[in-house]
Parts: structure tokens; sequence; C-alpha cells
């Protein structure tokens, strides 16, 4: 007899938490110091006093705030940088070495530099963007050069104006690869803005606080904190799966234009 | 008409057309014969314009817009058939006349990955269709389409390019008595003055 695969898949993600969490315990049992590991149990009480202070809520909310600004901006001028790069050689020459320092240098140099150089409130959304970006401008970029070249040979040949070509065939050629690229991007932008305000330290920020359970000693509470981010991190990967989904399956618009 | 005066093409190192010249009226059905290889298509490329003569030159009229149907069916994997045709012809009713000589107008809503291989030609024939044109350049229009259907489709090409000129390669005999064509033997390797 066959169970219902969705009931299975319940059962093995809960029984998969259920083993870590209990080696976790185990552990966290054996060293017996609540300064280097605390139990599961410590943690989650922990987290229950963090979510009623009101100071959760604006930490939490200012930092998804700075994750969405970077993440929209490089979103937005990574699809523009594909664009111009694939269409202008020169510009691909030019911005090519700034493409391989973002991605070799490591973030915290980054975040180290642009805190000399701006507003650290702004560093977070900042680095966010910096770390994002390079994953749009790539994807977007070989999604423009693996645009079909016989479609847009058949488009000119019917003579279609070049807003028509851009929308009715670079933009669902490229689509899956812009989707691929945020959904990829969203995680990389969450780890960089927490690093940026564990270093930057902005009031009401998630890294302010795990930097300060840090400097306490208060162990329990930089576990609550860790595990707010990667709640927060799967909650908005799995809504950008769901849209990104909801996109893919969408096929072409309106039949005459 | 068309003219083309000294034309050479090569692709790379491999010269596929050297000093041809010839000339076509404005209207007429042609088909192009020649064996595999010796650049029919290229051709019909460089006529369309979709290729630029490495030296020589080749005029159409003025304004001249051309219609094709390719080798391949290049149809746009996320428009349904009617938007494919739809994609060249702002004109819903002469879209409507298309797919309809091409019976297709029960399936105007699939998708390519919907239909058959014959299904999607005919979408193919529809758009060049749909679209008009001065010349209607045909690529091996008829492969995988059962003979009936060639026959209605061909007589649809015929009706609507009517005063229009055709240009037309095929491997198909069959395919070729449809449209009644005038023949121009292709030498092999393209060159010399073909009229």
């Amino acid at each position: 007899m066959s169970a219902n695969p969705k009931l299975r898949r319940i059962l093995t993600v809960l029984g998969t938490a259920c083993f870590w969490l209990l080696v976790w315990y185990l552990i966290a049992v054996l060293v017996n110091q609540n300064v280097l590991i605390p139990t599961p149990w410590a943690v989650l009480c922990t987290m229950g006093t963090l979510v009623t202070k009101p100071l959760f809520w604006q930490s939490v909310g200012l930092t998804l705030l700075r994750v969405c600004i970077g993440f929209a901006a490089a979103l937005a001028v990574g699809v523009l940088l594909a664009a111009l790069t694939t269409r202008f050689s020169l510009l691909h020459t030019l911005f090519s070495p700034v493409l391989h320092i973002i991605r070799a240098a490591p973030v915290a140099s980054f975040i180290i530099i642009t805190l000399v150089w701006i507003v650290y409130d702004l560093v977070p959304a900042f680095i966010s963007f910096l770390m994002v970006l390079p994953i749009v401008w790539i994807n977007v970029s070989e999604g423009i050069r693996q645009t079909d070249t016989q479609l847009l040979e058949m488009a000119s040949l019917f003579r279609l104006s070049k807003a028509k070509q851009i929308r009715r065939i670079y933009l669902p050629s490229v689509k899956p690869f812009f989707l691929t690229a945020a959904v990829n991007g969203l995680s990389f932008a969450w780890k960089s803005a927490v690093a940026a305000e564990v270093i930057c330290r902005p009031d009401f920020s998630i890294g302010r606080q795990l930097q300060e359970a840090k400097l306490y000693m208060e162990t329990p509470q930089v576990f609550a904190w860790t595990a707010v981010v990667v709640i927060l991190s799967l909650v908005l990967e799995r809504v950008l799966l769901r849209l990104t989904a909801t996109a893919r399956s969408k096929k072409g618009g309106a039949v005459h234009d | 008409m068309i003219s083309a005066e000294h034309l050479s093409f090569s692709y790379g190192s491999t010269p596929v057309i050297e000093d041809l010249s010839f000339t076509l009226p404005d209207s007429g059905v042609f088909r192009f014969d020649g064996p595999s290889g010796c650049g029919k298509t290229t051709l019909l490329r460089l006529i369309a314009d979709l290729e630029r003569p490495n030296s020589g030159s080749i005029t159409r009229q003025p304004n001249a817009t051309v219609s094709m149907v390719f080798q391949e069916n290049r149809l746009l994997p996320w428009l349904s058939a009617e938007e494919n045709v739809a994609f060249v012809c702002g004109d819903s009713l002469r879209v409507e006349r298309a797919l309809k000589a091409v019976s297709l107008w029960d399936e105007r809503h699939k998708f390519p990955e919907e239909l058959s291989g014959g299904m999607q030609r005919r979408v193919a024939i529809a758009r060049a269709i749909a679209y008009g044109g001065d010349i209607l350049i045909l690529d091996e229009p008829f492969t995988g389409l059962d003979e009936q259907l060639c026959q209605t489709i061909a007589d649809t090409i015929y009706r609507e390019f009517a005063e229009k000129l055709i240009l037309l390669v095929t491997h198909s005999e069959e395919e070729a008595r449809l449209f009644s064509p005038k023949t121009i033997t292709l030498p092999c390797p393209l060159t010399g003055d073909l009229t």
C-alpha cells in the first residue's frame, strides 16, 4: 500500500527535522554549557521571549526592507546591464572585470570598503544589491544570448518592430533565466545583508541584535536570531518559488497587437 | 522585379554562389531546382534579404515586402497557433481566413507543443499567408502534410498571391506540380547568368 505522496513528504521533512533536533539536543546535553551550545528548548524559549518585544519586529521589519531594496535594485540594474552588455561589446569588455571582482572578492571586504564610502544604515542594502547583481546579470545575459536567432530572423523578415521583438521574443526567452536568478539571488541577498548588518550595526537590524547577543555572551539569543534569519529566508524563498512557478506556467499575452 | 547581378556569397571560406546573375518578374510562380546542397536555400535567403552578398547586388522593387515559409516552422512556443499568426498580422480577419485555409481554426488556441508536426507546419504556412506581401518564398513548404490538404493550401496560396511573385524550393515533384511553376534549373556550383 502506498501512502499519500504529500503526507509522505511532510513526514519525511518532520522526521529529518526531529533527527537533527535530537542530535542538537544530545550535543547540548553532553557539552552542558549554555554559553557554548544551548538546547533547542532554550532557543525556542528565547525566541518566544523575543517575539513579544517591539524591538524584534522593528529589527525584522527593517532588515527585511533592506534585503528587499537591495534585491529589487539588483534585479532592475542586473537586467539593464545584461541588456546593454549583450548589445554593446565595448560595454561588455568594460564591465566584465567589475563582474569578476564582485564575484571573487570576499563580502567582508566590500562591507568594510562601502562602510567608508556611504552611511552605515545604507550599507546592508547596498551589499545585498552588490551580491545579487552578478547573479542576475550573468543569468539574464545568458538568456539573451540563448534567444533563438531563427525566431529573431523570422521577426525581422516580417518587419516586426524592435519593441515587439523584445516583448514577444526576448522577454519570454529570458524569463526562465531571470526567475532562476531571482530564486538563487534571494538567499544571497539575505546572507549578505545580515553579514553587513553585523559589521555596520545599524539601528533596528537582525545583524545588530546578533552582534549584541554575541557581545553579552547570550548564546541562546544568537541561536534564536539565526533561526529567525533561516525561517524568514525559507519563507521568502517559498513565496518567491510560488510566484515564479505561476510566472513560469504563464504563456503569451494578447492575440492581436 | 528582382534583379541579381554578379552575385557572390560564401559561408566562411566556402563559396556557395559565384558571379550569379538573374532577373525575375513581379508575378508568377518559379521553382528553383537543383541538386541538394547547391545553394537553393541560400539563394532564397539572399532574395529575402536575410543574407548580404559578398559581392554583386540583388535589387527588389522599393518597399516590396517578403513573406516566407522557412524550412523550419519557427513558431513562438509561448504563443498559441492563432497568436503566432497574429504576431505578424494585425488584421484579425486575415488571421482567421489564413487559419481556416489550413484547416486549423478549431485548433487555434493550442500551443505549438500541443500540435503535431504537420499542424505546426500549417501554422507556419498560415502565418505567411496572413502576412501577405509582394513576394512569397516557400522553402520545402509542405513537408509532413497529406496530399489532399496540400492541394487546398496551394489553391489558397494561388488565390492570395495571384498577382504576386512566388518562389518555391522543393525536392518533391508532387509538391511542385501543385503550383505548376516555371522551373529554373540551378547549376552546381551556382554561377553564371540564369536569364
